[in-house]
């Protein structure tokens, strides 16, 4: 196994993890931000396919638990990534969702009552510069990249009342992105990796937000994931493993009702810890599946606010070289 | 193949990490709303992907929909109080001498029911026994900054009121549990369902600081924090909303006269309102009380109130009765030109018409931002 198989393993790993930001009540506009596939060899094509469920019950206000409560929110998310390598310093790739939203409040009834979005979320388009890769597993990448307002952001209940902007599938906003990578090989021979990936995404703002009496923007974020990856040999192939801690920081949310200044919003915003743990087994040279999930460690939001409970994602990956192929 | 210990270890966690997650669910020692009916569902561990039950779809408002938003909670989301407890105010210890307290009166009991925990749950839904029962749901819009109180019995039958979640004119719509119909709280009736067109009793209620109620009241009872919910209460869960310019949700009509957090009193009588700030009662540092005997839409008024001791409070002026304040008295804070001495509550409390109760007017304290899109025409008083 080549020190680049290596790193494209633990790309893999680290990737999928990486930016599955969530809003404050909700991941599915953030879904979008999921990037990262990894550095190939020239002219290969990728594809991810995967599935994310996103689950919060908890009320949060700032760093104390109030427990669950009879409101819960699931995002359910098929994700489609796909990358092409020009070069040993260029490649693109862009992200596709599918995203369902739901918010299912408990009465004191018994009776559950639903609140549903469900649509093509945004789409994201990201270039990638590969700054240095060597033999012994070093590698840098940076991209910038944007956020395409594609999915919806103004779907109606069944009474035609305009649902809240993080209960849409889509923002309704261009975003901007910058993002890196680092890993390092941390022995000289094995198969053992740390791997850094910060990112910033600067949101655009939503004009048409409540019957466009409104403009709302989802606050600014911040994430940089940690990993420590390696890997076993299972049934004779290869399983990549990792544990990793994100730390997310996003600014609060604002809002402009009619001609007023943009104003931040309450019990939007907040920091979190997340603990990361993920699988990747390597059925071939080209295909691979993977699990990984979320858990939450430690988080202080703003005011009171659900956050995140759980987090679930599996998928296949597979690398195809299209022509000339260095391999 | 053989393993060092520290991958195996390795491993181990990612998996342990891995089940952790998978086997994660929403069980909480926090205790859960009462499910007073006690039918469907199992509201203390909803299987979140069972279908559920969709809104149901409804066209008949007698507000326009367009203007219905959805606050982000959903209906229950912010749960209310179905259970109050109360403590005698010489045990109350949560609150501070500036925080504010909604007091009602029935009979001989008087009740208190504290901002700080109105904030979190918006209705609470009470009952008072004894020689003048009494069943009613105390409300409170932390985006108006309103609070009514409401008899509970509607068309012959109690219902207990919740938050649906729903807003008009930022401000809070209730739903009633008997029919599932929304009401609007600042135009007192149903505004949707099967209860529509329906207007509210509304009853005699009075906001004001802990200081001043205490002080009134002392034999009063307090809502406390024993409301089967865990929630911060005493800290303020919208952020700086109560004194910045800001507003959540869009208002058919923004008026800009007033700083739209400013707390004034208002009488409404039909389309029209009168709006009292408290610098007509006297400065923050005077502790007298001053009456203002005014008209509001051809319905003759009097409005007495305090700046320092923060209150104010509207009744009708029937037979053209004339008041002036009275200071320096712990019970009566009027007297008219009968000879009448009145209560806080407006209770005759001696004089010709000693047992009667001056007639209610719908006035009640609030944000300024409240009364524009109610109103046609929104008077301030000077």
């Amino acid at each position: 196994m080549t020190p680049k198989v290596i790193c494209l393993m633990v790309a893999l790993v680290a990737c999928n993890k990486f930016g599955l930001g969530q809003t404050c009540c909700s991941s599915g506009v953030p879904i979008s931000n999921s990037l990262g596939l990894p550095n190939q060899e020239a002219n290969h094509f990728q594809a991810l396919f995967s599935y994310d469920y996103n689950y919060l019950d908890q009320l949060n206000t700032g760093t104390e638990n109030l427990g669950s409560i009879n409101r819960r929110r699931r995002t359910q998310s098929v994700l489609a990534q796909f990358g092409y390598t020009f070069n040993e310093y260029l490649s693109v790739e862009g992200l596709a969702s599918h995203v369902s939203q739901l918010r299912r409040n408990t009465l004191n009834s018994g009776e559950e009552e639903n609140t549903k979005t469900s649509g093509i979320g945004d789409i994201v388009l990201l270039g990638k510069y590969n700054v240095f890769g060597d033999e012994l597993g070093k590698e840098l990448s940076i991209g910038l990249g944007a956020k395409l307002p594609t999915g919806s952001a103004d779907q109606l209940n069944n009474e035609g009342r305009f649902i809240i902007a993080d209960l849409q599938p889509g923002s309704g906003s261009l975003d901007g992105i910058a993002w890196l990578r680092y890993s390092l090989n941390i022995t000289k021979k094995g198969s053992r990796f740390i791997s850094i990936n910060p990112s910033y995404k600067w949101n655009g703002s939503y004009d048409d937000y409540l019957n466009n009496t409104a403009t709302y923007r989802f606050g600014n974020e911040l994430q940089i994931f940690a990993a420590l990856n390696d890997q076993f040999v299972v049934a004779e192939k290869l399983l990549n493993t990792s544990i990793g801690v994100r730390y997310r920081d996003r600014a609060r949310d604002q809002q402009a009702i009619a001609t007023a200044e943009e104003l931040e919003l309450p019990g939007t915003g907040g920091a979190w810890f997340i603990a990361e743990p993920s699988l990747l087994y390597q059925l071939n040279n080209s295909f691979a599946i993977l699990m990984n999930a979320d858990i939450p460690l430690y988080s202080d939001v703003n005011e009171t606010q659900l956050t995140p409970t759980y987090r679930l994602n599996g998928g296949i990956a597979f690398s195809i070289p299209t022509k000339h192929s260095n391999e | 193949m053989k393993y060092s210990t520290s991958k195996f270890v390795f491993l181990v966690i990612c998996l342990v990490g891995m089940m952790a997650a998978s086997c994660s669910s929403s069980d909480s020692n926090i205790a859960t709303p009462t499910d007073n009916s006690g039918n469907n569902g199992n509201p203390n561990n909803p299987d979140i992907n069972d279908p559920g039950i969709d809104s149901p779809s409804t066209s008949d408002w007698l507000i326009p929909p367009s203007q219905v938003f959805d606050g982000g909670p959903g209906v229950d989301g912010i749960p209310s109080i179905d259970n109050p407890q109360y403590n005698s105010v010489l045990e109350v210890d949560f609150l501070e001498d500036d925080d504010l307290v909604i007091g009602i009166k029935q009979g001989d009991i008087i009740r208190g029911y504290p901002h700080q925990i109105l904030d979190w749950h918006e209705i609470t839904n009470s009952s008072i026994s004894g020689a003048l029962p009494l069943d009613y749901s105390m409300t409170y819009c932390p985006l108006t900054g309103t609070a009514l109180a409401w008899n509970r019995n509607v068309n012959g039958q109690t219902t207990e009121f919740g938050v649906s979640g729903l807003l008009y004119n930022t401000n809070l719509l209730p739903y009633d549990r008997n029919t599932n119909s929304i009401w609007s709280q600042l135009r007192n009736d149903c505004v949707n369902g099967p209860a529509i067109g329906t207007e509210i009793e509304t009853l005699r209620i009075i906001e004001t600081t802990w200081k001043t109620f205490s002080t009134l009241f002392p034999n009063a009872e307090v809502l406390n924090r024993n409301t089967g919910f865990n929630r911060s209460y005493g800290v303020y869960p919208y952020g700086g909303y109560m004194t910045n310019s800001q507003l959540l949700f869009p208002v058919t009509n923004m008026d800009n006269r007033l700083h739209l957090k400013e707390r004034v009193y208002g009488i409404s009588i039909g389309n029209r309102a009168t709006v009292y700030e408290f610098d007509t009662f006297g400065t923050d540092l005077e502790e007298s009380i001053h009456v203002v005997n005014d008209e509001v839409n051809n319905i003759d008024v009097v409005v007495v109130g305090s700046n320092y001791q923060d209150f104010m409070v509207a009744f009708q002026r029937p037979f053209s009765l004339e008041f002036s304040a009275v200071n320096d008295n712990e019970t009566v804070v009027m007297t008219d030109n009968e000879g009448n001495t009145w209560s806080i509550w407006g209770e005759a409390l001696s004089g010709p018409r000693q047992g009667e109760n001056l007639p209610l007017v719908n006035g009640y304290m609030g944000y300024w931002l409240a009364f524009p899109p109610f109103h046609s025409q929104v008077n301030i008083f000077e």
